[in-house]
């Protein structure tokens, strides 16, 4: 057991390097001779007295854990990340005022505003708008060598399909390939999605990128 | 709620500068981690951390430089891990009666799990959720791409999850996070194979798909969703 005095700062500073060596040199030198070491007798050579103390009060300075946890819920942070880490409440429904153009319906439409389950009969469906985000990628290459990459967004809609019977179908705006424009057109697609995927491509709204019509196994 | 202490962790982390060295630890509340298959490395994915304006603007900085962070908590291991590139940042304060200064939060997610927004990364196979109910699950999926499902088929949906080995628990601070694999085009033929089969019904009645109100992990007194394990 080694006791040990800490010393003042004005202390430390007038040390210098050849006293920490000598008492380095004194500690080894003693640890190796126990016999030299004084011996602890029964008479203390110092008595420190302990001031009496008083009431001691304990006080949290730290933050209120249980009061932020109640308030977590209302944090602006998780508002904003709700989009990522939540289910936000669904959007408010009603009817409107007065009819609806077609303009005004392809808008909402697209906005997902109209999903839900629609038609009857072999055309019965639930349909899903949907915003999907392209990012093109352009690298170009300057007369120096030096490489320019231009990243540009795109937002474009998607309307993925549900039919009663099961089958799927997921239009999109991409233009078509020619192997797949030729599958496309030869499935048996509803009269529906046949007029939105006309084969020619002139005028056309939408691609069919995939018609799902798996027999029952 | 009491005792906030018992659920709440700690995430530490050193900054070496020139001449000075700063610790930095605060407070906290949430926090998802997906450790690697050789199970020594890990990434986190979010963590949401309460503290000083000091405190709180030094873990933003050392989120936008890609630093490793020291986690732990209650059930939760210590871990060296950090958020990885491009992640996002929420920041907000609330004021607390009787305290001089606000408190700063700050929610931090990996570019992953950002990824998980409303069509964003459509064509991606790994989603990460920071809860594990079943209609929070299915109401996500479908969101993100665009799924044309109901809620009566979360159930079933998480069945078809755990059959095929397309749903894993990670570990999580507060939360119950799970990765789902899979694609949309794989989650569009299970739905069409369910309705084939009989498994799923149909709605009968014509209208909107209306969704429960679902508040996620900040829900102290909900039950206990289920264990994706």
């Amino acid at each position: 057991m080694v006791f040990a005095i800490r010393r003042s700062r004005r202390e430390r500073e007038r040390l210098q390097e050849r006293e920490i060596s000598w008492w380095r040199l004194e500690y080894g030198r003693k640890s190796r001779n126990f016999d030299a070491l004084p011996v602890l007798t029964e008479r203390p050579q110092h008595v420190y007295t302990v001031p009496e103390a008083g009431s001691i009060e304990l006080v949290h300075r730290g933050l209120p854990l249980d009061e932020i946890e109640d308030l977590l819920p209302q944090s602006p942070a998780y508002r904003q990340a709700q989009r990522v880490l939540f289910a936000p409440k669904s959007r408010e429904r009603g009817r409107p005022l007065t009819p609806l153009h077609p303009g005004h319906v392809s808008i909402l439409a697209c906005a997902g505003a109209l999903d839900g389950i629609l038609g009857e009969g072999d055309l019965r469906h639930l349909a899903r708008w949907q915003a999907v985000k392209t990012v093109l990628r352009l690298e170009e290459e300057d007369e120096n060598g030096v490489t320019v990459i231009r990243e540009k967004e795109q937002f474009s809609h998607c309307l993925n399909l549900l039919y009663a019977d099961g089958r799927t179908a997921v239009l999109t705006n991409d233009s078509p390939s020619e192997e797949k424009g030729a599958n496309a057109a030869t499935n048996p697609v509803p009269s529906q999605v046949v007029l939105a995927d006309t084969p020619s491509g002139v005028g056309r709204k939408f691609r069919l990128e995939e018609l799902r019509g798996e027999k029952r196994a | 709620m009491k005792n906030a202490h018992e659920r709440f962790g700690w995430l530490e982390f050193t900054r070496v500068m020139k001449d000075t060295t700063a610790r930095v630890r605060v407070r906290l509340d949430r926090c998802i981690a997906e450790p690697t298959e050789n199970g020594r490395d890990a990434k986190l994915h979010l963590v949401s951390v309460l503290g000083g304006e000091s405190d709180v603007s030094a873990v933003w900085a050392a989120v936008h430089q890609n630093q490793l962070f020291k986690v732990e908590g209650p059930d939760f291991w210590v871990l060296e891990l950090s958020l990885g590139e491009k992640a996002e940042c929420y920041r907000g304060s609330f004021s607390l009666p009787g305290r001089r200064r606000p408190v700063r939060h700050l929610v931090a997610v990996s570019a992953e799990l950002a990824a998980t927004r409303l069509g964003a990364a459509t064509e991606n196979n790994r989603t990460i959720l920071s809860d594990s109910g079943p209609v929070f699950v299915l109401y996500r999926l479908s969101e993100r791409f665009g799924l044309p499902v109901v809620p009566v088929w979360a159930d079933w949906f998480i069945c078809e999850l755990k059959r095929r080995k397309a749903i894993r628990s990670l570990p999580g601070l507060g939360c119950t996070p799970i990765l789902v694999t899979g694609t949309k085009q794989k989650f569009l033929s299970w739905v069409s194979r369910g309705l084939r089969r009989g498994q799923i019904c149909f709605p009968a009645v014509n209208g909107p798909i209306g969704w429960p109100s679902m508040t996620g992990f900040l829900d102290h007194e909900r039950p206990q969703p289920f264990s994706a394990s």
